[in-house]
C-alpha cells in the first residue's frame, strides 16, 4: 500500500480509538469518517481536486469529536490532536504532490511537520502566561495575523518568460 | 498565483475558527493554528517559477532508435513540464538538468508546438502556469528491412540504361546467347572457346540492362485508429512501402509514390535518394484517423494520368474495399505491370464480421491472381522473406 494511504488509515484508526468511552462521540466520529470516506470515493471517481479538500476537511473535523470528551487545554490532548493532524498533513502532502510532481521533497515534509511544534508553542504561550487571560498568547496571535495580512496584501510582480529551445 | 491548496487551507483555518466558536470547542481553534503556520511558511519561503530549455540531436531517426532529451531547468520549486514528447517533473533548487532517454517506437513526425510548464513552491501554495510557444521537430522514419537483391522487377523497361535486364539485347552483364560474328561487332564479345569449336568467329550476346518506372501505390483507406489489428496493418504497410522505396532508390529506376488515405497524394517519379526521402516524408504524415470513403478510382486516375503506361505498379493494400479488384484489372488492361502486396493478419478475428471480410478478401485475391502477381503477406513474417522467393 502506498505511503499516503497508510497515513490516512492510521489517522482514521486513531480517530476511532480515542472516543471509545462515549457512544455519542464515537458515533459522531464514525459519522465524520464515513463522510470523509464518501467524499474520498467521489474524489476517486470524479477526480475533482475540490473533493480532495472536502474529504480531508471532514477528516479534520473528526478530531474535534474524537477528542471532545477530554480536557482541550491539557498538553497531552493537544499533543494527541497534533499527532493526528500530522498524519493527515502527511497524507495530504503525499497524495497531492506525488501524482503531480512524482516526488515529495524533504523540505516539504520538514516545513509541514515544523508547523506542529510552532503551533504547540503558540498555544503554550496562549495558555500558561497569566497576565490577564492569555495576554501574550493573544498578542502573539494578533502579531501573527498582522504579519499574515501583510504578506497576503503584497502584490507579486508579473514576470515575462519565453524559453523554449 | 495562489493555488487551490492555499485557498483550501485558508478556508480550513476560517471554518475551524468558526466551528470552534459555534461549538464552543477550543480544540477546533487549536488545530487551526498549524494551518496558519503553513500559510505563513508559504509566504516567507522563496519561490522562483520554472523556466526551461530543451536540447536534442537534430537528425533523422528511425523507429527503434533512442534519443536523449536534455532539459535545462531554472527556478526554485516543484515543476511539471509537458511538451509534445515528454513529461518532466520533479523539484529544482536553482538550476538543474534533466535527461530523458526516449525510445522512438512509432514512426511519424513530432512537432513541438506548445509546452506547458507548471511550477509550485515547496508547500504547494504558490503556483505558476506557463504556456509557451515551442519549436522544433522530430522525424521518426519507419523501420525498414534491408534487401540486397529482389527478384521482382518490371516486365517492361525504358530505353535508358539501368539495373533491370530487358528483353532487348545489347551491352549488359546477363549472358543470353551466342551468334555469328558480323563486321562491326566488338572484339571484346568474341567467345574464343565457341570460335575454336565451330571454326568460325562467334560472339556472346547479353541482355541489355535498362531502367524502369516504378510506382508504389499505398492504400491505407480502410485503417481505423484505435483498432489494434488495423494499426498493425497500417504500420506494416508503411514499413513495406519504406522498405521498397529504399531498395528501389538504390536501383537506377525512377520511383513514384501514390498514397490513398483520407485524400490522395502523390510524388512524381524521380531517381535515387531524393525519391527515397520524398517518399519517407510523405509516409511520416500517414495517420489512420478515420475510415476513408475515397474510392480507389482516384488512385487509378493518378497512376494512369502521371505515370507512363509501361510502369511497374507495386500496390500495397489489404484489399478490404470492394472497388479495388476492378481497378487493378483496368490498370493491367492499360499496360501497367501490377504487383499486389496484400498485408494481412491470418486467423485474426473469429467473429462473423471478420470471417466475412476474410472471405471477401480471398475472393478478390483469387480474381486478381488470374491477371497479375499477388503476394499474400502475413505481417507476422518479414516482407523480404516473401519477396525473395517470389518470381
Amino acid at each position: 500500500m502506498k505511503r499516503e494511504w497508510l497515513f490516512l488509515l492510521s489517522y482514521y484508526a486513531l480517530l476511532l480509538i480515542a472516543p471509545l468511552g462515549d457512544v455519542r462521540l464515537t458515533f459522531l466520529t464514525g459519522l465524520m469518517i464515513g463522510l470523509s470516506l464518501l467524499f474520498l470515493y467521489f474524489y476517486k471517481v470524479i477526480k475533482d481536486e475540490i473533493l480532495f479538500y472536502v474529504y480531508n476537511f471532514m477528516a479534520i473535523l473528526g478530531i474535534i469529536f474524537s477528542l471532545g470528551d477530554y480536557n482541550p487545554y491539557s498538553p497531552l490532548v493537544i499533543g494527541i490532536a497534533y499527532l493526528m493532524l500530522t498524519l493527515l498533513f502527511l497524507h495530504m502532502v503525499y497524495a497531492r504532490f506525488i501524482p503531480i510532481f512524482g516526488i515529495v521533497r524533504r523540505d516539504t515534509i520538514v516545513y509541514t511537520i515544523l508547523s506542529i511544534p510552532l503551533a504547540y508553542l503558540s498555544i503554550y504561550l496562549f495558555l500558561i502566561y497569566p497576565i490577564g487571560y492569555g495576554f501574550f498568547g493573544l498578542f502573539f496571535v494578533g502579531i501573527l495575523i498582522l504579519i499574515f495580512l501583510y504578506l497576503l496584501m503584497r502584490s507579486s510582480k508579473p514576470k515575462k518568460g519565453g524559453n523554449a529551445a | 498565483m495562489r493555488t487551490l491548496h492555499f485557498y483550501a487551507l485558508l478556508l480550513y483555518f476560517a471554518f475551524l475558527i468558526v466551528i470552534g466558536v459555534i461549538l464552543n470547542s477550543p480544540l477546533a481553534i487549536f488545530i487551526s493554528i498549524p494551518i496558519l503556520w503553513l500559510i505563513i511558511f508559504s509566504e516567507i519561503l522563496p519561490f522562483k517559477h520554472i523556466k526551461f530549455k530543451r536540447k536534442f540531436p537534430l537528425e533523422r531517426f528511425a523507429e527503434g532508435n533512442e534519443v536523449e532529451f536534455q532539459y535545462f531547468i531554472e527556478g526554485k520549486g516543484y515543476y511539471f513540464i509537458k511538451d509534445a514528447m515528454n513529461v518532466v517533473r520533479g523539484y529544482c533548487g536553482n538550476k538543474c538538468v534533466e535527461r530523458r532517454n526516449v525510445l522512438l517506437d512509432k514512426f511519424g513526425r513530432v512537432k513541438f508546438k506548445e509546452a506547458f510548464v507548471y511550477s509550485e513552491d515547496v508547500l504547494g501554495m504558490q503556483g505558476h502556469i506557463l504556456k509557451i510557444k515551442d519549436k522544433g521537430e522530430l522525424r521518426v522514419y519507419p523501420r525498414i528491412e534491408y534487401i540486397r537483391k529482389l527478384k521482382i522487377k518490371p516486365r517492361k523497361t525504358r530505353s535508358i540504361l539501368g539495373d533491370y535486364p530487358s528483353r532487348m539485347k545489347g551491352p549488359g552483364i546477363e549472358f543470353t546467347d551466342i551468334r555469328n560474328y558480323y563486321p562491326g561487332d566488338d572484339m571484346r564479345f568474341i567467345n574464343w572457346k565457341a570460335t575454336a569449336r565451330r571454326n568460325k568467329l562467334m560472339v556472346n550476346e547479353y541482355e541489355s540492362e535498362r531502367t524502369g518506372d516504378t510506382v508504389i501505390l499505398l492504400d491505407v483507406r480502410r485503417f481505423l485508429k484505435g483498432a489494434e489489428e488495423y494499426e498493425e496493418l497500417l504500420n506494416a504497410s508503411v514499413r513495406a512501402a519504406a522498405t521498397l522505396a529504399t531498395y528501389l532508390s538504390r536501383t537506377r529506376s525512377r520511383v513514384g509514390f501514390v498514397v490513398l488515405s483520407n485524400s490522395v497524394d502523390w510524388i512524381y517519379p524521380t531517381y535515387g535518394k531524393r525519391a527515397m526521402y520524398l517518399i519517407f516524408d510523405r509516409l511520416l504524415n500517414i495517420r489512420s484517423e478515420k475510415i476513408s470513403r475515397l474510392p480507389f478510382d482516384y488512385g487509378k486516375f493518378i497512376v494512369s494520368r502521371f505515370f507512363p503506361p509501361n510502369s511497374f505498379v507495386i500496390l500495397i493494400s489489404p484489399l478490404l474495399s470492394w472497388d479495388i479488384d476492378d481497378s487493378i484489372i483496368e490498370l493491367l488492361a492499360k499496360g501497367y505491370d501490377v504487383l499486389v502486396i496484400s498485408p494481412t493478419i491470418i486467423g485474426h478475428g473469429k467473429d462473423m464480421a471478420s470471417r466475412i471480410l476474410k472471405a471477401e478478401r480471398e475472393v478478390r485475391l483469387r480474381r486478381i491472381r488470374m491477371y497479375g502477381r499477388v503476394v499474400d503477406w502475413n505481417i507476422e513474417y518479414p516482407l523480404t522473406s516473401i519477396l525473395k522467393v517470389m518470381r
